[in-house]
């Protein structure tokens, strides 16, 4: 059955709205509805408006934009790579950011340091594969893709390293950061920002992707130029990683899945799937988040996990359903 | 209509010359076969042709242009190129994959309208495969994919077609309407096709000229009825090829 574009995009309009509106009400206080608009419209000196303006609303922000930004990246990615496995940090972008940001971890900066060492690993990952992998010119996706992963084991040993040299007490940060957390929600603009940037800069792209998966010949003999939409791509794709990573660390799981989840659900035309990624792993996110904040109260877990919780068993029923349908 | 042009082409692999010097005007209103044994070069030709990779010496001319200065959507909307295979990453519907032959005829922000979905399916009734719109391409045979992707040069509707190997996969009934169609399309629209056969009696009877490529730097071009004949065939394969003629018409086997 062939996708109805009006009726999916208002589905995936109720499911953000929905989940912004969780995001919002749900926490150490509970808030109905009608207390919440009350609290956005209202009084902002009353508690309710200060948790929620001050608090909630710009954690859900950052969540929004970050598990946009990864599933934005991931679907880039995977046409770039010409591999459904890939996602957003198979070429070692998030490695490097980790290894930056533990360092700073274990130097006992914090704020603004950490997230600047995180852009910078992030940054460096990305300009050592690009450059391995394009020297003499030649860049097949494979070559860029072994690079990329040998590079990302390269930084998990150094991870490692790392991690067991640190004393305890940093090691829970530690731990937090690369399971992905959004504690830190203090600059939610920048985040939606890059989000919109890259979004609108992919947009144009998209139809130039549904061929790409045509394979390269094809493609090209179609009148795309390769070259210079690999080049796009592989930009695009990492600053939307590395803006990702700096605000919430390695959360796994949205870029890789996200994708996959909309193809399963019919959304193959990359121009509704970029946009359709976009809603769909930022409120991911935002459920992700809101759970993790609230299953265990006061103790917080890392959004990381509750994004995998949530989305495998998700993925896996759409796989086997879809699986039969074939 | 624009004609396409290579003067004094050199073609090589590593350190191996694949063709040495060739000139030729393909005009329009013929059909050419490139003929030749594996490993030769027919297909690296073929994408030299397209503008896809450059040659080591030599100019191709795409009517009044250098075909690798012509930025790629005007040229792929006077050359198309039919893939010896087919890799789909996320594999979709027929429909999609025909619908990408409009992909040089769209702006930026356009997307395909009614005329682009009737010209989807003339060309899936053309190759047979009238009603699979919404079939999964997962779903196909490989000679159905063969024919979606021969669709998808038919909705391009490139005024030069360069096909490599286009009856790949095909029984002989659609090897046959696929020529058939090619044929009428050169005739009666005015159109030139290049096409990379291991056939020579389909090239014999469907195209009118044909380049033979030897492997070795030699190459071939002429009519064919000069050149696909028993000599140069028998050289060009390195078997004997003995010509027989039966009700009036010439079939060519190897002895």
């Amino acid at each position: 059955m062939p996708l109805r574009p009006y009726a999916f995009f208002s589905l995936l309009g109720l499911l953000t709205i929905l989940s912004l509106g969780l995001a919002l009400s749900l926490g150490s206080v509970g808030l109905t509805p009608s207390d919440l608009l009350k609290a956005i419209e209202g009084d902002s000196n009353t508690l309710a408006s200060q948790i929620v303006l001050d608090l909630r609303l710009p954690r859900a922000v950052n969540g929004f934009a970050v598990g946009g930004l990864l599933a934005l990246a991931g679907a880039l990615m995977q046409v770039l790579l010409r591999n459904p496995l890939a996602d957003p940090y198979i070429l070692g972008v998030s490695g490097g950011a980790a290894v930056f940001t533990l360092l700073a971890i274990l130097l006992g900066l914090s704020g603004i340091a950490l997230h600047l060492s995180a852009f910078g690993g992030a940054l460096l990952a990305m300009i050592l594969v690009f450059g391995l992998a394009q020297r003499r010119g030649n860049w097949s996706p494979a070559k860029l893709l072994l690079t990329g992963v040998v590079m990302t084991s390269g930084w998990g040993a150094l991870t490692g390293f790392i991690l067991s040299i640190s004393p305890e007490r940093a090691l829970h940060g530690m731990l937090f950061w690369l399971m992905g957390d959004l504690a830190d929600s203090s600059r939610p603009s920048l985040g939606v920002t890059v989000l919109f940037i890259t979004l609108l800069g992919s947009l144009p792209l998209a139809r130039a992707l549904n061929i790409l998966s045509f394979g390269e010949l094809q493609a090209a003999s179609l009148g795309v130029n390769i070259a210079r939409l690999r080049i796009l791509l592989y930009l695009l794709a990492s600053l939307m990683t590395a803006m990702a990573v700096t605000l919430a660390g390695s959360v796994g799981f949205v870029g890789l899945v996200v994708p996959h989840l909309l193809r399963l659900l019919g959304c193959r035309d990359h121009r509704l799937l970029l946009p359709a990624s976009v809603l769909m792993g930022g409120s991911l996110l935002v459920i992700a988040d809101t759970l993790a904040r609230t299953l265990l109260a006061p103790s917080q877990l890392p959004v990381g996990i509750l994004s995998a919780l949530i989305g495998v068993p998700i993925f896996l029923y759409l796989l086997q359903r879809n699986e039969v349908r074939v | 209509m624009s004609t396409l042009a290579i003067h004094n082409l050199q073609l090589g692999v590593r350190d191996r010359t694949l063709c040495d010097d060739l000139s030729v005007l393909f005009n329009a209103g013929e059909a050419w076969a490139i003929l030749g044994p594996n490993g030769s070069g027919k297909t690296t030709l073929l994408h030299t042709l397209a503008g896809l990779c450059h040659p080591i010496a030599g100019k191709i001319r795409l009517g009044e242009h250098d075909i690798f200065n012509l930025p790629p959507r005007q040229r792929a909307r006077l050359l198309g190129l039919l893939p010896q295979e087919h890799t789909d990453v996320f594999p979709g519907t027929v429909a999609e994959a025909v619908l990408a032959g409009r992909h040089p005829y769209k702006g930026l922000w356009q997307w395909e309208n009614e005329g682009d979905y009737r010209a989807m399916q003339t060309a899936l009734r053309q190759v047979d495969l009238e009603g699979l719109e919404q079939r999964r391409l997962t779903s196909l045979s490989g000679g159905e994919r063969q024919r979606v992707a021969i669709a998808t040069l038919l909705v391009q509707a490139p005024p030069i077609m360069l096909l490599d190997e286009p009856t790949n996969h095909l029984d002989p009934k659609h090897q046959l309407l696929l020529l058939r169609h090619l044929q009428v399309l050169v005739q009666t629209q005015g159109r030139g096709a290049i096409m990379v056969l291991h056939d020579f009696n389909l090239a014999a009877r469907f195209c009118t000229h044909a380049i033979l490529l030897y492997g070795d730097g030699r190459c071939l071009a002429g009519s064919v009825s000069e050149v696909v004949q028993e000599e140069p065939l028998s050289q060009l394969y390195d078997c004997q090829i003995q010509r027989l003629e039966l009700d009036g018409r010439v079939i060519f086997y190897g002895a």
